[in-house]
């Protein structure tokens, strides 16, 4: 493993919380949609994050590649990104809301809004931004220590 | 005669910095996973690690026989910091701390390794440059 390896594990994190924030924004957007496509008000979504091990390095290319098995490329993973797995709907009911002058108003008067809460969307943006600029710092770092050593020998 | 080249001290510099990257590389995992629920944020056990990597080393020369073997590294799970709700223990603040501390001492190691570089090739060169 090497530092382009970290560099990997830091950009699966950074696309990863990237598309956590493209869901809150759709959330944030649509908190007031009343129709959709498959009928009905929006629905809240939700990501998966899941570890996900780094198997498309050079590393693990080289070994499938070759005959040899070196001990080295076959030692302990020590590095884990993270991937997005599944993009769920909350299942939550959606917010009633009394306006009988509504055009998706039902029998009673109700209309059914998204069952988002942009407090709490608002908050989810918050930690993803926050862990997205922790993975730039990270990238960051990996940058300057790799700088380092190709300068050793200069 | 004791090798000039690349004696205790070139070599401890070396694996010392090669096990600053294992940290790093395992503090990046623990960044990446700040939000994966259930992930157990890992750290290296830097005092073990290095003594079995001065270990191999010091069998290696009484052996006549240098070993090229990389340090087994010792993972460890960091338990400084309690699990969440979601099970995750990945604390952001410590991470980044740990991940900064370690990057400024990789950045001195390669400094230090430069400038023990640099005084072997002053010999060399006989302090004519």
């Amino acid at each position: 493993m090497d530092l382009n390896g970290t560099l990997g594990v830091s950009a699966t994190a950074l696309r990863a919380e990237r598309l956590r924030l493209d869901v809150i924004a759709s959330n944030l957007a649509n908190a007031n949609t009343t129709r959709t496509v498959e009928g009905g008000p929006y629905r809240r979504r939700n990501v998966v994050f899941a570890t996900q091990a780094l198997e498309n390095d050079f590393a693990s290319t080289l070994e499938a590649a070759s005959d040899f098995a070196s001990a080295p490329l076959a030692e302990e993973r020590t590095q884990q990104g993270v991937a997005v797995t599944d993009v769920i709907d909350d299942t939550s009911p959606p917010r009633m809301v009394f306006d009988p002058g509504h055009p998706d108003a039902n029998k009673e008067g109700y209309v059914a809004y998204p069952n988002v809460n942009p407090v709490a969307e608002m908050v989810d943006l918050m930690a993803a931004t926050r862990a997205y600029e922790a993975n730039v710092q990270a990238v960051n770092a990996s940058r300057r220590m790799a700088e380092a050593a190709l300068a050793i020998g200069g | 005669m004791p090798n000039i080249l690349f004696d205790p001290t070139l070599r401890g510099l070396a694996e010392t910095l090669t096990l600053t990257q294992r940290r790093h590389e395992l503090l990046t995992s623990n960044l990446a996973n700040v939000e994966t629920p259930g992930f157990r944020a890992r750290d290296l056990d830097f005092g073990s690690a290095l003594r079995e990597a001065f270990a191999v080393h010091r069998q290696g020369e009484l052996g006549e026989l240098d070993t090229p073997d990389e340090p087994h590294v010792s993972v460890v799970e960091d338990r400084s910091a309690p699990a969440r709700a979601d099970g995750n223990t990945v604390d952001l603040d410590l991470q980044m701390a740990k991940l900064t501390a370690n990057g400024t001492r990789y950045l001195a190691l390669a400094r230090l390794l430069g400038m023990r570089i640099g005084l072997v090739r002053q010999a060399i060169d006989g302090g004519t440059r």
